[in-house]
């Protein structure tokens, strides 16, 4: 079919001029890149995929030394495309999602919904009640009285605080497992997954990778989740680099050693807004109603990727001493603290039993 | 006919075109720093009382000194409209003058009006002319104004035929004239923008496929004065009052949907392709408004182009695919343009969608998108050993890397900085190309180039075939101007 249509073309000299020219692309350059595609190398594979908001990044070692990056990509869409539904399903930010059709009608009545959201429920349950309510979804009103929607941070007074407290707490949140229904005990309540959502699907992505035999690789959700399979080939540890949340220059603070386990990472400077030199970060404690203040940046090692998110904003904030508390109670848990040191900025160590604890 | 001249030497011709041209004698006019350039509006119903209301008034280097319309009412609201545009005030309906207003409009002439503009080319001084008249009209009104020595602005459809429109390329080379065809979106800075990022910026990739429609919910019919009683001199153009002012709607005044809506959209696929289609095919019927027209109501069309490294359109690809044929993939290949046009239902509106394999643009000619494909990018991390760390190390600050969901799911609006409407930017180019020699990038060509896809396409439904479309419908043994320009 080409063929023909490529007869036809050289039937002048200009047509002949533009096989010449496209002959010529293909040669150079190009050809070499298709080549690549087929070749095995030796080296890890990134592969990079837009979702929930932000870039994933797989680094990945090929499970066979014989695949090239054709194979290696196929592989890799297919947890991106497992990431693509689940964000269909859990965001906020799209109305048919199911947590959309929750958060509309839940507060009139009970909402029947999927078996996976009632999982999700009762996973944010569960950190809700071990975190002593530091961790909760449903911190969306106070987000909203402070601006943080708009675009433009205000500080409510308190009689405000209060009436949004009323439609904040994972405890009036109704979960019927049986019937598969939820129901919010207050009107104008809603929940939010975006805490845990990219620990969910980095979850889901690295058991993906296992499965088709990926043995070692490290995955990340805009870097501030990292779920990593295995160790990397030459038996070494993963690296995290933890840098100050405030200097994006800056040389890093702390290097963590992670294998087959996760770390997250909140910070009070992802998203804030100043007035009169006090900075109003977005994460908050669900039992103050007001922005947590003098944490810097939290991050927790976890098990599972949905673990280390939850963690993170937990201790972030619970803050230190009950982060200790909590820590030493899960000996699978550790923690580093980014904290103010005079006018430098020093990370806090806990659980990290092989080695001293720096603070 | 001559040679078959290719697209590539299309475009190298079209260089020289200005040259040539200005030897012939279309150097500029030495107008004078404050002279305006003269124009006479001829046809001044729906879209011409729309120039002169908006567009001509919004040029303010050109003086209406004329009006024409075989329609007395509509003759007498462009002799008003026009005395108000050379006033340069802009009305609203139902908006009455102020007295500054009236003072203004008092110091300026009132155009003259006439019925037949033989007889206005004949008397009056003028420059140039804007032809807003039917379809099957453009032609001997266009070809007369040429001989008269005038430069000429043409409402789409260019020729009612592709004759018609091949002789009118010809007429422009021999009088040394231009003719600018009524393509606005050519003078949308949304639509070269965009142009210019796909184009030089990639931000699509390669265009494989354009989609294309305008969708209209109403009868298409202009309302008609029943109580109207035709002078003598309407009389003498003017037999049957609605078949006049509908004219749109008859086959022997138009060619229904092709030539009066699909032609803009067609125009952009051959602009941002830069090509030609090598065949069209299509159906269409009158299904819903039967109510006497004789044009279909609803069309629907396939243009196969076929795109090669001499187009500007061009782009080469990286295999993605160890499957795919290396050499293949960059060799020529089709890009398929849908069209419909339909009358009973519009959800879908009037838009063009570019669809790249990295992207893809909405374009309307109220704003325009770009959407990033989330095709995922896989490739080896970069060198061997020493890089090994590297891969194996995350830094991370505790901020998420954001990414607007707008644009991810809603596109990312296509920014333009322009205060003008298109009417006003397309006379205000007309004015300067005729005052300073320039060639319109809604050339002659263009409205060839239009003509020919639109008439084929009704074509290809009327007679229910595939229609071929012969280069040499589109080439000439004289050089023709560029029909690509982006600026």
């Amino acid at each position: 079919m080409m063929r023909s249509a490529w007869a036809h073309n050289g039937c002048n000299v200009a047509g002949a001029g533009c096989a010449l020219l496209a002959l010529l692309l293909c040669i150079t350059g190009f050809g070499a890149r298709a080549a690549e595609l087929q070749e095995a190398r030796p080296g890890f594979v990134t592969a990079r995929h837009m979702a929930m908001g932000t870039e994933f990044v797989f680094t990945l070692l090929p499970p066979s030394p014989e695949m090239g990056l054709d194979d290696v990509r196929r592989l890799a869409e297919t947890a991106f495309e497992m990431i693509d539904g689940l964000e269909r399903r859990i965001s906020n930010w799209i109305p048919e999602s199911h947590i959309s059709r929750i958060n509309q009608f839940a507060g009139q009545r009970p909402v029947e919904t999927t078996q996976e959201m009632i999982a999700l429920l009762q996973t944010c349950r569960r950190f809700h009640r071990e975190s002593g309510g530091a961790f909760d979804v449903t911190v969306g009103p106070l987000l909203d009285l402070w601006g943080f929607y708009r675009n433009e941070g205000v500080i409510p007074d308190d009689a405000a605080i209060q009436e949004a407290l009323v439609k904040v707490g994972m405890d009036k949140v109704e979960i019927d497992e049986e019937q598969q229904l939820v129901r919010f005990a207050a009107p104008g309540m809603r929940i939010d997954f975006g805490g845990i959502g990219k620990g969910l699907a980095l979850d889901r992505a690295a058991y993906i990778l296992r499965e088709q035999g990926v043995k070692s690789a490290i995955l990340h959700g805009g870097t501030s989740t990292v779920v990593v399979i295995g160790a990397p080939p030459d038996g070494s540890n993963w690296k995290v680099r933890v840098r100050s949340p405030y200097n994006e220059i800056s040389e890093y603070l702390d290097e963590v050693l992670i294998r087959n386990e996760s770390l997250s990472t909140s910070s009070g400077s992802e998203k804030f807004f100043e007035i009169e030199g006090q900075r109003y970060c977005h994460i908050f404690d669900p039992h103050t109603g007001r922005p947590v203040e003098g944490v810097l940046s939290v991050t927790a090692i976890a098990p599972t990727g949905v673990e280390s998110d939850a963690l993170s904003t937990a201790f972030f904030v619970m803050g230190l001493e009950k982060t200790k508390a909590y820590c030493r109670a899960h000996p699978e848990v550790r923690a580093v603290f980014v904290v103010s040191d005079g006018d430098a900025l020093k990370p806090v160590r806990i659980n990290f039993p092989d080695e001293e604890e720096r603070s | 006919m001559s040679e078959n001249v290719t697209r590539r030497n299309f475009m190298k011709t079209a260089g020289i075109a200005t040259g040539v041209a200005i030897a012939a004698g279309r150097a500029p006019f030495s107008y004078a720093q404050n002279e305006k350039v003269r124009v006479g509006c001829i046809g001044t119903g729906g879209q011409g009382s729309y120039h002169i209301r908006d567009g001509l008034m919004g040029a303010k280097d050109i003086e209406i000194v004329a009006v024409c319309d075989v329609y007395a009412p509509h003759q007498r609201l462009g002799q008003q409209l026009a005395q108000l545009s050379n006033a340069g005030i802009e009305l609203q309906p139902g908006q009455g003058l102020t007295d500054a207003q009236k003072e203004r409009v008092s110091q300026v002439p009132r155009p003259k009006g006439y019925y037949d503009y033989r007889e206005m080319l004949d008397k009056e001084q003028m420059d140039a002319v804007v032809i807003s008249t039917p379809l099957h009209t453009h032609y001997q009104t266009t070809m007369d104004c040429l001989d008269a020595g005038k430069y000429v602005f043409c409402e789409k459809t260019l020729g009612y035929t592709i004759e018609e429109a091949r002789n009118m390329v010809k007429k422009c080379h021999e009088t040394g004239k231009f003719l600018q065809v009524g393509h606005q979106r050519r003078y949308n800075p949304l639509y070269n923008k965009a142009l210019m990022l796909a184009r030089e910026e990639g931000i699509i990739g390669r265009i494989v496929h354009i989609d294309a429609q305008w969708h209209r919910n109403n009868d298409w019919r202009r309302p008609i004065n029943k109580d109207h009683r035709l002078n003598s001199q309407e009389a003498r153009f003017i037999k049957d009052l609605d078949r006049h002012m509908n004219w749109r709607l008859y086959k022997e005044t138009s060619r229904g949907l092709m030539t009066e809506l699909a032609t803009h959209q067609l125009d952009i696929a051959a602009w941002y392709l830069d090509a030609m289609p090598k065949r069209v095919f299509g159906t269409g019927g009158i299904d819903y408004w039967r109510d006497g027209r004789e044009v279909d109501d609803n069309v629907n069309l396939i243009f196969e182009f076929e795109i090669t490294p001499a187009c500007r359109g061009y782009r080469a690809i990286n295999a993605r695919s160890s499957y795919q044929d290396k050499i293949a993939i960059n060799q020529p290949y089709k890009v398929q343009v849908m069209y419909s046009s339909i009358t009973a239902n519009a959800k879908k509106g009037c838009t063009e969608l570019i669809l790249g394999d990295e992207g893809s643009l909405e374009l309307t000619e109220e704003g325009g998108y770009h959407f990033q494909e989330p095709t995922s990018k896989v490739t080896w991390a970069q060198g061997g050993q020493a890089t090994a760390e590297q891969a194996a190390t995350v830094v991370t600050s505790g901020g998420t890397l954001q990414l607007s969901n707008k644009a991810l799911r809603g596109g990312t609006p296509i920014v333009v900085d322009n205060d003008k409407s298109i009417d006003q930017l397309q006379f205000i180019r007309f004015a300067k190309d005729i005052r300073e020699g320039g060639m319109p990038k809604a050339n002659q060509m263009v409205g060839l180039n239009a003509t020919i896809m639109a008439l084929a396409g009704y074509q290809a439904i009327e007679e229910q075939r595939v229609v071929e479309i012969d280069p040499a419908l589109y080439t000439f043994d004289f050089p023709t101007p560029d029909p690509g320009v982006v600026s």
